[in-house]
């Protein structure tokens, strides 16, 4: 019961703190998007906060870790605090369609599991125990992250090393009361699909929107990152929303959504330091769009400089500040990146070991079940069907399949480190979400919501206007 | 939307497709295997769980096995000791030698015994603080060597000096 009451308290606190961040950003989304959103943010800034005492040498102790996330949650809220706007809820934001419940109760069903089972299972995967798990473990004994740890034979792994993101979390939540900490993950998965499912829902009917979440999370290798502790699902997910503001400050050119954009890739950036190069990848899109918004060379250089230099610093910090002037161990991280990087063949040869393997062949299937697929056959779909005509959000979410798709064998081969059963394959989440999302602009599915719509809604005029508000995306793109 | 009124009737009508459709994609292969090999288990799972009966140590040696109980077995047979590190085999030996065994990397067992106890490998820089030597047989008897000299480990390292230490 108290640990139930402890966790309430905990998404409270970070939904509080995530609250804060947007409303700085004076970003405003439906109610239940604007509230997963929140707590994702919340545990985000969380995340950095132990890391920050560890780099004041401020003791990690009960008081300064939830005194941190405290004062956090209400400095960030300051600007709420003082504002008379008091947010407007009504029961309609929160309510579903009867033809919504198979879909919302089988989601609603594998993320209770999910839940349940990062309550109840310590954390298993190599790369936690010889890393951050174990830092955590002995940080609550000894208050700090530069623990007995680093007194072991460490010849046999490199994962004390890894980013600070799990350690900060798994800290707090240990702290708080829960034995094997990796809760957090279950808040995570909880907040992101609701998210999804409701963003979705804003470009293609429900009915299909819960299909295609039902399809991303009956991905077997997905699923079993919901509840074992890893960066790669959190990874993604910070990614993906990234790409999601970025996508919206494309459309609709609110520099809000930009900077929310940078904040949410850095912090994915945080989670895995090679999203770097992901991030890198996302700016020739930007250059594209200030171009063609007719800015000036330096408009677009600060544009492309804030991207990119808030991710190096989410880079830089943790993995060059911490490691070399604060851990007592030394990692060559020149070490990692491949020797002869001229002889290209590696780089071939990653390519299609990961489109016939990970992707199309007889394991892709076991990993990801039929998402790919789908994503495959409707991409064709349009292609030959309407001839090649993407509306503008759906071209943007697949540049962004385009750079993971590209990015993960660049890094493959830049980092012979990250092998292809492992790294490949867990890095290949971040793609799944971004094909949903493209999915939700494809125009067969559009078409699809247009005739179920049609049906819903009695006083439609025509199949070919939207008879709901939310397909604004799409009606939108196509003035474009 | 103001001027789109639903029609409460197809509304519900609607539930039909979505049922239909939901029906048809758990009966997809993939989808079929998964979800009663992986949810429907681990709903299985959940409903003969009882809180109460969950205890830390015991979902630790559920879920990390052999290598977890041997730790902690360590810790009790040589709880006298105080500041203990042990030399630990190296897992090719066990793999080449048909030995069901993996032992734990040396952070992993110190996070296995929360700190009571030190391991290390054959590989390890601080090899020569290892007190005692860990044997594991076939039929996994476990074999507790004191280890007295810099000779003593020099003379295991030269009877495992074949052997990889490695995962």
């Amino acid at each position: 019961m108290i640990q139930l009451l402890t966790a309430i308290l905990l998404v409270a606190v970070h939904f509080l703190t995530g609250y804060g961040v947007l409303s700085l950003f004076k970003v405003k989304l439906k109610p239940v998007m604007h509230g997963s959103l929140s707590i994702l943010l919340g545990v985000a800034v969380a995340s950095i906060l132990p890391f920050l005492l560890q780099l004041a040498y401020i003791p990690l102790t009960t008081l300064t870790v939830f005194g941190s996330l405290i004062a956090a949650m209400l400095l960030l809220n300051i600007k709420v605090l003082l504002s008379k706007e008091k947010p407007a809820l009504s029961k309609s934001d929160f309510s579903l369609q009867l033809y919504e419940l198979p879909f919302v109760g089988l989601i609603a069903f594998l993320v209770f599991l999910s839940i349940w089972r990062s309550y109840v299972l310590p954390p298993t995967p190599r790369d936690l125990l010889s890393g951050p798990e174990a830092i955590a473990e002995f940080a609550v004994r000894e208050h700090t992250f530069i623990n007995s740890i680093f007194n072991l034979s460490l010849e046999s792994t490199n994962n004390q090393f890894k980013p600070p993101f799990i350690t900060c979390l798994q800290l707090i939540y240990k702290m708080a009361g829960f034995p094997f900490g990796q809760w957090w993950l279950g808040v995570i998965v909880a907040s992101f699909i609701v998210f999804l499912y409701n963003l979705l829902k804003q470009t293609i009917h429900p009915i299909l929107a819960g299909a295609l979440v039902f399809f991303f999370m009956a991905a077997p290798e997905m699923y079993g990152y919901t509840f074992m502790a890893l960066f790669d699902y959190a990874n993604m997910v910070y990614f993906f929303l990234s790409c999601y503001f970025l996508f919206e400050y494309f459309r609709g050119q609110d520099k809000q959504h930009f900077y929310v954009a940078t904040l949410l890739m850095a912090f994915a950036v945080y989670i895995r330091s090679e999203t770097l190069v992901l991030a890198a990848m996302l700016v020739p899109a930007i250059l594209f769009v200030a171009w063609k918004q007719k800015a000036g060379i330096k408009q677009m250089a600060i544009f492309a400089g804030v991207f990119m230099v808030a991710a190096f610093l989410f880079y830089w910090i943790p993995q060059s500040l911490y490691i070399k002037h604060y851990l007592p161990a030394q990692y060559d991280m020149g070490a990692l990146i491949r020797s002869d990087l001229f002889n290209l063949a590696p780089l071939w040869k990653r390519f299609g070991d990961m489109t016939s393997q990970l992707m199309f062949g007889e394991w892709a299937k076991q990993l990801w079940g039929y998402i790919i697929y789908i994503f495959m056959i409707c991409l064709v779909a349009e292609l030959v069907i309407f001839r090649a005509k993407l509306n503008v959000t759906a071209r943007n979410w697949l540049y962004a399949v385009l750079v993971v798709y590209v990015g993960l064998p660049v890094l493959g081969f830049v980092l012979p480190l990250m092998d292809l059963d492992h790294t490949t394959k867990r890095g290949l989440m971040k793609i799944l979400p971004l094909m949903l999302l493209y999915l939700a602009n494809n125009q067969l599915l559009l078409k699809l919501t247009a005739w179920l719509n049609q049906f819903e809604y009695t006083a439609a005029p025509a199949a070919t206007a939207p008879l709901k508000p939310a397909p604004k995306k799409a009606a939108t793109q196509k003035k474009k | 939307m103001k001027d789109n009124h639903p029609n409460k009737l197809r509304r519900r009508l609607l539930l039909i497709p979505a049922l239909l459709l939901a029906v048809l994609i758990l009966k997809l292969p993939l989808v079929s295997d998964w979800f009663k090999g992986r949810p429907m288990n681990y709903y299985e799972e959940f409903k003969a769980t009882k809180l109460s009966e969950l205890t830390e140590n015991g979902m630790r040696e559920i879920r990390y096995g052999k290598q977890y109980v041997l730790a902690n077995m360590l810790v009790q047979a040589l709880a006298k000791d105080t500041n203990v590190t042990v030399l630990l085999e190296p897992n090719s030996y066990y793999r080449e030698n048909g030995i069901d065994m993996i032992v734990p990397e040396p952070i992993v067992f110190y996070y296995y015994t929360s700190g009571k106890m030190k391991a290390v490998w054959t590989d390890s820089k601080a090899l020569y603080d290892a007190k005692y030597f860990i044997r594991i047989s076939r039929n996994l008897d476990l074999s507790i060597v004191p280890l007295t000299s810099r000779a003593a480990i020099d003379t295991v390292l030269a009877e495992y000096k074949n052997y990889k230490a490695t995962l």
